[in-house]
């Protein structure tokens, strides 16, 4: 049988316990480290760079456009066209300034990822140069203690070896709150950084598209979409067939076959609408994804069915609950236990009436909104990022 | 008497304008969408700051796929009304000129 002071030898005889526990903090904190890309988010400052230039050049090109309207052509009709050229032209200079602005906060961002990558592992080495001195002291003292007959040089060599194990969790721990401390102060500088990511474009393109049932843009405001017709020469009216049709800028899959409902029971709606960003709601509403769309709604008034689409995809709501109109599918949701929370208090998935209760979309989380909104030139509705302006009420499901 | 216009150079105009269209467009595609992959390796806000980054990139690709529909729609403006004032032109000279379609 043992006896309390073999044991207590015995576990100074232990060279695994000389190690601090914090070391193995350390060691994973460096590991992780080293992981951090700097390098790629100096890349994606690069090309949001190369985005603040070209649309700044393009700024320059529709001014330039703009004059030569007013040095070829006189009359109303071309002021209307110069004043929109110009209105183009300060869009893209808007679009511009944000990208710039965008640059300089990611190369920001890289440079933090970099110093803190590089200062981790600097602390972890010096943590692991430290822990090293301090057991080769214990090593040492370790020797001295089972080489030695003398009862108190023994005791003392024990004593040594406690105070440097001691010694040696107290660097250790000091060191790991170090990095963490560096850790944390980077992650809270990065999101203070990022936030202004976060806020609308404001005095883009988006808003100069035809308003209606309330999108991206505010509503009411906006010049008429470019007709260049109007008088020019009898024939007046007509105009406004501009972009019709199915001209797509992005992602509109339209290669006409059928497709099957997608399985997305338990997702979160945000992420089941986010599938279908860049999509027509006029091809999405007929395409059998989202079974709850009804397709005999207008192309320019798929909110509300959209919106009903994702719940049901999600299962939060069934399709008797689904409404192509706003008002309905808020009655339904508030029938059915949904509770109405602050922007604050808001989740991904959360139902967003908006546009003075006339639009709805989700909440995507980080203030940002998704949803079919009308920002295709002919006035159909798109599913995008946005059209959470005059938000009026925030529905949050029950449970 | 000066011209107000000359439907040719109008023309010429929204072809140029059109242009832009492309150039929005490939703004866009080059600009790409964001994904940062794990640049943030395992920081604790790595996703929000994923999250932010692609939306952003969002919101700069939806307001360039906007400028692209906007310059189109401009320069189809431009063409209809050069080919407006053209056919008003060449009525003009028909009615002065007998017939004749040369312009003046």
């Amino acid at each position: 049988m043992t006896t309390t002071a073999q044991q207590h030898s015995a576990a100074l005889d232990d060279p695994s316990q000389d190690r601090p526990l914090s070391m193995d903090a350390i060691d994973k904190h460096a590991e992780q480290a080293e992981k951090l890309d700097a390098v790629a988010v100096s890349d994606q400052a690069g090309k949001v760079g190369g985005t603040a230039t070209s649309t700044n050049d393009l700024g320059n090109d529709l001014k330039v456009f703009r004059d030569d309207v007013l040095r070829n052509w006189e009359g109303k009709d071309a002021d209307a066209v110069a004043e929109h050229l110009e209105q183009l032209s300060k869009a893209s200079y808007s679009v511009s300034d944000k990208a710039e602005a965008a640059k300089d906060i990611l190369q920001r961002v890289s440079e933090i990822l970099e110093n803190v990558k590089k200062k981790v592992a600097e602390l972890a080495k010096e943590a692991n140069d430290n822990d090293a001195d301090n057991r080769a002291l214990i090593g040492a003292a370790r020797q001295r203690k089972n080489s030695s007959d003398d009862e108190n040089e023994i005791a003392a060599a024990a004593s040594d070896i406690e105070r440097l194990r001691q010694l040696n969790e107290t660097d250790s721990n000091g060191k790991q709150a170090e990095i963490e401390q560096a850790l944390t102060s980077a992650e809270t500088e990065i999101d203070a950084l990022l936030e202004p990511l976060g806020l609308e474009i404001e005095d883009g393109f988006v808003k100069l598209l035809p308003a209606d049932t309330g999108q991206t843009a505010p509503q009411g405001a906006g010049p008429e979409p470019i007709h260049a017709g109007g008088g020019g020469g009898g024939g007046g009216g007509g105009g406004g067939d501009n972009g019709g049709g199915g001209d797509s800028v992005a992602g509109v899959p339209g290669d006409g076959k059928p497709a099957k409902p997608i399985d997305a029971q338990g997702d979160n709606p945000a992420k089941i609408a986010e599938r279908f960003l860049g999509r027509n709601a006029g091809d999405l509403k007929g395409s059998g994804e989202l079974p709850a769309m009804q397709s005999w709604v207008p192309n320019d008034v798929n909110c509300a069915n959209f919106v009903s689409g994702c719940l049901e995809a999600s299962g939060l709501i069934d399709e008797s609950q689904a409404s192509a109109s706003v008002s309905e599918l808020r009655a339904n949701l508030k029938a059915d236990g949904w509770t109405s929370v602050s922007l604050s208090e808001a989740q991904p998935g959360d139902v967003v009436i908006a546009n003075g209760g006339h639009h709805v979309v989700l909440y995507a989380g980080d203030g940002q909104y998704i949803g079919s909104n009308n920002i295709n030139p002919d006035g159909s509705q798109q599913i995008s990022m946005g059209g959470g302006s005059g938000t009026v009420e925030i529905l949050h499901p029950p449970g | 008497m000066t011209r107000q216009f000359d439907p040719d150079v109008i023309n010429a105009l929204a072809n140029k304008v059109g242009q832009l269209k492309n150039d929005y467009s490939n703004a866009g595609t080059e600009l790409g969408d964001g994904d940062p992959g794990g640049a943030y390796g395992e920081l604790t806000n790595a996703a929000s700051a994923g999250t932010t980054t692609k939306g952003f990139y969002g919101a700069v690709n939806t307001e360039l796929g906007a400028a692209a529909k906007l310059v189109d729609a401009a320069s189809q403006a431009l063409a209809l009304a050069a080919a407006r004032l053209q056919e008003d032109e060449d009525r003009g000279v028909r009615a002065f000129g007998g017939g004749n379609t040369d312009r003046a």
